[in-house]
């Protein structure tokens, strides 16, 4: 059963999003992180770069597979998490906390609102695990 | 619960590819959204060291292989570097089947092993997590490739993007075990072991064929088809 925080927002990519203050803290979810098995390496972006919704804004390398990080919304990168790129088993250890990986200045910042609830994420993982079945 | 096997699905075999050839038909593989499941049975010419998204490999590496008409490329996919010499490699490309990484690779090693059946070779999947990209790939097992009595003999990466994925693999049939120490320049034990260990005589044909044998057995008859570049 995979961890999901009440506070957080989510999405079908299996990113989740916290606000803090204007910016929006993104990292991919314990179910993501399960899924993909020991991360081996972060390709993330450059701060000051653009990033689109929907749209992948790096890389997780992890045991023998490559997958994208989507961008849960449209902005600019505040702030890169230097130590996770340096220590790629955070996101496994710590997918929440000291996984993070990016910070984003959202150009819309009701964006954030318009993810998908814990509860919405917990009932579409469901949905998923339903349907590879 | 196993993964289901794809129903349709479309082979072809080319040979004697350069590196960047073969990687630009994987690439193509990845990124074609209308096509269903591809396979490719591939040979390499001349050799070539297929390096992973990631990994870093420094000039020296580089400079030995122009030296000794090695081909150095980038792959898609992740892991380290692969000395690809008269190896037989194969390509399955498709639609996300949204499977966790280890299961996909549960879903594509059933017909790799079924194949080596083919050429009396009992082998298993294996599954070793490690932590940091080795350079050698061979040299260590990760994942889920595949082994004989612990001995890699297949070894694979995957990568996944916008809905499609790219898994990738090599089977060596030759001992390319010196060569490669000698390319990357470190005298690493390797324990992985190559087919014509374990099947006297065992050329790239016979290699190939059973292979294939090994998806048409799992996955059921293909469509034949010539991928064509560009």
């Amino acid at each position: 059963m995979s961890n999901i925080p009440e506070e957080l927002r989510y999405t079908r990519e299996h990113e989740w999003a916290r606000r803090e203050g204007d910016k929006i803290v993104v990292g991919i979810t314990d179910f993501a992180q399960d899924q993909l098995g020991d991360v081996v390496y972060l390709s993330l972006p450059e701060v000051a770069a653009s990033v689109e919704a929907g749209k992948p804004l790096g890389e997780v390398e992890s045991t023998k597979s490559v997958s994208d990080v989507y961008s849960p919304v449209s902005g600019t990168v505040a702030e890169v998490n230097l130590t996770a790129r340096d220590d790629p088993a955070m996101v496994n250890q710590d997918p929440y906390g000291g996984g993070w990986m990016v910070s984003i200045k959202p150009s819309e910042p009701s964006a954030f609102d318009a993810l998908m609830t814990a509860a919405e994420y917990s009932e579409f993982l469901k949905s998923e695990a339903g349907e590879s079945h | 619960m196993k993964p289901a096997n794809p129903t349709e699905w479309e082979l072809s075999t080319t040979r004697s590819l350069s590196g960047s050839e073969n990687m630009a038909l994987d690439s193509a593989g990845l990124e074609d959204n209308d096509a269903g499941y591809r396979v490719r049975i591939y040979s390499w010419s001349p050799p070539a060291l297929s390096v992973g998204i990631h990994a870093r490999i420094d000039q020296g590496v580089i400079d030995r292989c122009r030296t000794r008409g090695v081909e150095v490329i980038r792959r898609s996919t992740g892991g380290g570097a692969v000395l690809h010499d008269g190896d037989v490699t194969y390509s399955v490309s498709g639609p996300d089947p949204g499977l966790s990484t280890l299961d996909l690779y549960a879903l594509i090693s059933r017909p790799l092993i079924a194949g080596l059946r083919m050429l009396g070779v009992t082998a298993t999947v294996e599954r070793h997590p490690f932590t940091a990209i080795p350079l050698a790939c061979f040299a260590q097992q990760s994942g889920a490739d595949i082994g004989v009595r612990g001995r890699k003999i297949v070894g694979s990466a995957q990568v996944r993007r916008n809905g499609r994925f790219l898994q990738h693999g090599s089977l060596p049939v030759s001992d390319s075990r010196p060569l490669t120490r000698e390319l990357l320049g470190h005298s690493d034990e390797d324990k992985s072991t190559y087919l014509a260990r374990l099947v006297p005589g065992i050329a790239w044909d016979g290699a190939a064929e059973a292979l294939i044998a090994g998806f048409s057995a799992e996955w059921g008859s293909p469509k034949l088809s010539t991928f064509a570049l560009g």
